[in-house]
């Protein structure tokens, strides 16, 4: 489990860090509770400007994703389980609506993929 | 050159199958140079306490019994030749962390722990179990030699050992220091593997026994043979762990990155 920066990326420096630290808590690679490196550790670590490091922080910690516990450091926040819960609450409610309706578990289905596909485009990152 | 140490490296490290990469030799190499600067600096420092100790000593017109005393068996210079010996380590190492942030700045793709990684993760337990034989049961020995000391000549050798072995703490502390604070230079999962392992060498580096051959002179010197005991005791000890300690690192395995369990703080 490594984070990597590419020079000839054409991706912010940032939002490399970002997105592949968001993508290994979402994937659980990143357990709740760990603590990530401090910000001038990784940005040593991958030669880059600590601001660069605080950036992608900043917003990991806007989305929820992580938590800074003041000088103990940022830490990998529950809140990415949490949110799992309530997904779990909505899909119970719609298919309890669903059913209610009338509507067979296939168009159920097909009804969600839809609203996932609308809402790709909408979605950061 | 580079390419035979790198291979010599991977092949003592148990991955006999993998090639060897540029920036492999290029770390290598750096410890290499770090290393020939470390040997010099010693045989300087060798060749200074040569002329200055025992070529001006030797035709000195002070009498003898006096200057005994006045050095404390010996027991002084040798230990500020140690100490100066441990410092020529510590120079190799600021030259090599100089060359390898010079290593660094020309890699195009970089790549990190995901995870703060614990200080003893970094430097491995055989670092934390020679550290603590060499400076603790130094420092211990030291203590109860001088308080187990009938005469006074033993009770001066066990406050002398406890100066020594604290000024070897110190500059082995230095030495970590630079050691953890330097940044990973791996540019793929494996060389960040080598990383840590290098690290763990170069940890074993400011490690030095030389505390333990101080101990051995001070065993020679002392007048109770509780006190030479307690002495011969700690150098043995310290000198069949730093052997093993240098051992085990040399021929452990490569490394891999730590994993969220084994490396985060939670």
């Amino acid at each position: 489990m490594i984070l990597t920066i590419s020079a000839d990326s054409p991706v912010p420096p940032y939002e490399q860090v970002r997105a592949q630290l968001a993508q290994q808590i979402i994937e659980r690679k990143l357990v709740v509770g760990t603590r990530l490196p401090t910000v001038r550790r990784l940005a040593a670590d991958l030669g880059l400007a600590t601001n660069t490091v605080a950036r992608a922080y900043r917003e990991l910690e806007e989305a929820g994703l992580v938590e800074t516990r003041g000088r103990a450091g940022t830490f990998v926040s529950a809140a990415g389980e949490r949110g799992r819960e309530r997904a779990r609450e909505a899909a119970h409610l719609y298919a309890q609506i669903v059913r209610s309706l009338g509507i067979g578990p296939e168009e159920a289905l097909r009804i969600v993929q839809a609203a996932l596909q609308a809402t790709d485009g909408q979605q950061p990152g | 050159m580079g390419e035979a140490r790198a291979r010599q490296w991977l092949d003592r490290h148990g991955a006999t199958g993998r090639p060897t990469t540029p920036l492999l030799q290029a770390r290598l190499d750096a410890r290499h140079r770090s290393e020939t600067l470390s040997w010099h600096l010693m045989a300087a420092v060798l060749a200074a306490f040569v002329v200055v100790f025992v070529v001006v000593g030797e035709f000195s017109n002070v009498p003898r019994p006096e200057r005994a005393s006045l050095l404390g068996h010996g027991f002084l210079q040798l230990g500020i030749f140690y100490v100066a010996m441990a410092l020529a380590i510590v120079a190799g190492l600021w030259l090599q962390d100089r060359d390898e942030r010079r290593i660094a700045r020309t890699l195009t793709r970089r790549v990190a722990h995901p995870q703060a990684v614990r200080v003893s993760t970094v430097v491995g337990r055989w670092f934390i179990v020679t550290t603590t034989v060499t400076v603790g049961a130094g420092l211990l020995a030291g203590v109860v030699a001088a308080m187990l000391a009938t005469e006074p000549k033993d009770r001066e050798l066990g406050l002398l050992m406890l100066a020594a072995v604290g000024a070897f703490a110190l500059i082995g502390l230095a030495g970590l220091v630079q050691v953890v604070r330097r940044p990973a230079i791996a540019d793929d999962e494996q060389s960040l593997g080598d990383d840590l392992l290098l690290r763990r060498e170069d940890a074993l580096r400011v490690a030095t026994p030389y505390p333990a051959v101080l101990a051995a002179v001070a065993a020679v010197h002392s007048r109770s043979l509780t006190v030479l005991f307690v002495f011969l005791g700690y150098a043995l000890a310290a000198v069949i762990v730093s052997f093993l300690a240098h051992w085990a690192v040399s021929r452990a395995p490569a490394a891999r990155p730590v994993s969220s369990s084994s490396g985060a703080a939670a």
